[in-house]
């Protein structure tokens, strides 16, 4: 429970030995944002394996980060963490990373302690935290399979923060336009009210910007008791001229102009850069499978199916898995509502509501109770990172 | 034991004397469950078969004791007791929540505390009543001075309860540092939890407040989740309820919007083994989930006394 203070270690004291990774795993790309207390400290993807050996202080080690050896589950895949990302990202920037190592029975994970000289403060109860997509981590930061084109968030003071801002917007704009920019609590994906950017203020989510000046602009959301946004950065010109970032100073040379300080309005400060790497574009959809259901099987009431299973598999990583089950019984017919998790009547000739659920490349679904009698049509569908919507599969079954 | 544990089920679990029968019997499933999870040295892991470890020893003795089940006595064929593994398991105390949670096991399994844990537990008491300055800490600082024998006008419970109480957000909930972070359900559930065992009642303001931030969370499907918003799990779950049990709510009739109770939610988590699982699409640590789980179905709010 008690998270022990860190001990900060001047300079960069990261060391790591990477083994080969298990044949099983396959390096990812992640997109990795590191908030410090006061600053954005990391920002881009990140491409990474599985790591069987990792040395840090103030533990030393080596110690794996992998899932399965931090689960301490054989059953579980080798496979990149979200912690890979964050000794990814200090080891190619030359920041500081302090990450003690603890144990609970066969399990045993890291947990960030500080970050680019940031260090925790338990006597103010601000600690570091981390959230995949967005969602509250459950486990530790090495615990977590990640298959690719993931959010990873870790953030100074996380626990305190009451939203997790999101920034989204134009990335070129000329002089003088309004453009609107969209904050949202990345918790909900709700749009977030009250919100700083670039000095206006967000209603319902949107913020209208302008700039008096050319040059390039780091945008990011600020609002009390929440955690600042990404940067978005923008590059503001006199007409676009084909050269994004540079402004066109309306003379004839071909030369790009070196960036002009930006002007007094200027919001933020850019960040550092960061080592990026580009994904390749991605078009493939992926394909989804159910599993452990025979099509056109006919299941006594004892054994009908409760728990769903299946696969999921995309060369990119898996944004979102989404199933639909329909009911249809003497006439009538039910859509599992994934919300209640429970049946809802449906005309016969439409189809059953799509629902998303907690899942990545495996999925399993555990049903409220066996089914009832009727003839049911189970399909799954997947959306993975990049936007693609995969083909679904389906299973058709009867229950006696 | 069994007649104490008895009577704690009839004076906390007013409930259970009227749980439906199938909760009797996803009670009893759970309970097996975890007596065959049991380790040779006493200890519980947090899947069936992994190395023991302190904090599902713990709980998994607090669900048997609330069971009536005479816990300390548990043990496989051949191997130790799970009073064993408790004592066993003094040694590795490092940290205040080793301290409490320790506190807590010993009396829960029927064992003394030594003087210089229950000496560790008061030196680790901050003067404004606080463990480290932090709510949930605070809170398991009460359940530990409760069993370590405190009572709940003790001034030194007293004092602890104070500083949880204000710790309470303007939303009604508690974030497990301080006042201001964002409010949580198990960091509320246990706030409740060490402001009743401190004495303060239902009526107490701080505990009605909490009580409808706990109860307006209550998620479509009937469960409660780690923070606002998320999605429902089962150890959040089972800690609203116990939570809710200890400030005399009937969780039973806990609908919200036409949800199903967060008994019926917890229930039909139940695998075929006995287990309570944690969420619809995840199995993470069957057996520390099935712990605090039974000490819910049970209606027995922390923390468990001998």
């Amino acid at each position: 429970m008690k998270l022990q203070p860190a001990r900060l270690l001047a300079g960069s004291l990261l060391t790591l030995a990477f083994a080969a990774p298990a044949a099983d795993a396959a390096p990812v790309t992640v997109n990795l944002r590191v908030e410090g207390a006061t600053r954005t400290l990391y920002q881009g993807p990140v491409t990474f394996d599985a790591m069987s050996a990792v040395s840090l202080p103030p533990n030393g080690g080596p110690h794996p980060c992998n899932v399965r050896d931090n689960t301490g589950n054989a059953s579980d895949p080798v496979a990149p963490a979200p912690f890979g990302a964050i000794v990814t990202a200090a080891q190619s920037t030359g920041q500081s990373l302090t990450a003690p190592w603890s144990t609970f029975g066969s399990i045993g994970d890291f947990y960030v302690s500080e970050f680019g000289g940031d260090a925790e403060n338990g006597g103010a109860g601000q600690y570091w935290g981390f959230a995949v997509n967005y969602a509250e981590a459950q486990v530790g930061p090495c615990q977590i399979p990640l298959s690719g084109g993931e959010t990873v968030l870790f953030a100074y003071d996380y626990f305190n923060q009451n939203e997790l801002l999101t920034l989204s917007g134009p990335t070129v704009m000329n002089v003088g336009e309004y453009a609107q920019f969209a904050v949202r609590n990345g918790r909900s994906n709700v749009g977030v009210t009250g919100a700083t950017v670039a000095g206006s203020t967000t209603q319902d989510g949107l913020a209208s910007v302008s700039f008096s000046g050319v040059g390039i602009y780091d945008l990011q959301a600020t609002k009390p008791g929440a955690l600042r946004s990404n940067v978005v950065r923008v590059c503001v010109h006199n007409g676009n001229d084909g050269n994004c970032g540079f402004p066109n100073d309306g003379g004839a040379t071909t030369e790009p102009a070196t960036p002009p300080a930006p002007p007094a309005d200027t919001p933020v400060a850019p960040i550092a850069p960061v080592p990026s790497v580009t994904p390749a574009s991605d078009t493939t959809p992926p394909t989804s499978e159910i599993e452990g259901i025979k099509p056109g099987k006919v299941y006594p009431r004892k054994r009908a199916p409760r728990e769903l299973s299946g696969s999921v598999s995309d060369a990119g990583g898996v944004r979102r898995v989404e199933l639909r089950l329909k009911r249809r019984h003497e006439r009538a017919c039910w859509s599992y509502d994934g919300r209640r998790e429970r049946f809802e009547q449906l005309r016969c000739r439409r189809d059953a509501e799509w629902f998303a659920i907690d899942a990545g490349a495996a999925w399993s679904y555990l049903l409220p109770e066996r089914l009832p009698a009727g003839r049911y049509v189970l399909d799954v569908r997947a959306v993975d990172t990049a936007g693609n919507a995969g083909q679904a599969d389906r299973v058709r079954f009867r229950v006696a | 034991m069994w007649r104490k544990g008895l009577a704690l089920l009839l004076v906390l679990g007013a409930a259970l004397a009227a749980a439906p029968a199938q909760a009797a019997t996803a009670v009893d499933r759970a309970v097996a469950y975890l007596e065959r999870a049991q380790s040779r040295d006493g200890g519980f892991g947090g899947a069936p078969g992994s190395a023991s470890a302190p904090t599902t020893t713990a709980w998994a003795a607090y669900a048997l004791a609330a069971a009536g089940r005479d816990a300390g006595s548990l043990r496989r064929p051949g191997g130790a007791t799970l009073a064993d593994a408790v004592v066993a398991s003094i040694p590795g105390v490092r940290t205040t929540g080793d301290v409490e949670r320790t506190v807590m096991a010993l009396r829960t399994v029927g064992r003394d505390v030594p003087a210089d844990l229950e000496r560790e537990l008061l030196e680790r008491r901050a003067a404004d009543g606080s463990f480290e300055g932090q709510t949930t800490l605070t809170s398991f600082g009460v359940f530990a001075l409760r069993a370590a024998g405190h009572g709940p006008r003790d001034p030194l419970v007293a004092g602890s309860a104070a500083f949880v109480a204000a710790q309470q957000n303007d939303d009604g909930g508690f974030s497990f540092a301080r006042r201001g972070g964002r409010s949580g359900i198990d960091d509320t559930a246990a706030a409740i939890e060490a402001l009743v065992a401190a004495g303060r009642g239902p009526r107490s303001g701080v505990v009605r407040r909490a009580v409808r931030f706990l109860e307006a969370r209550q998620r479509p499907d009937g469960g409660f989740p780690l923070m606002p918003g998320g999605t429902s799990n089962a150890q959040s779950t089972a800690w609203a309820v116990q939570a809710l049990t200890a400030a005399g709510r009937d969780v039973r009739r806990l609908h919200r919007r036409g949800a199903r109770s967060p008994l019926a939610y917890l229930r039909s988590l139940q695998a075929a083994d006995g287990s309570i699982r944690y969420s619809r699409t995840s199995v993470q640590t069957p057996v520390w989930v099935t712990a605090p789980a039974v000490c819910a179905l049970l209606g027995v709010p922390l923390p468990i006394l001998p």
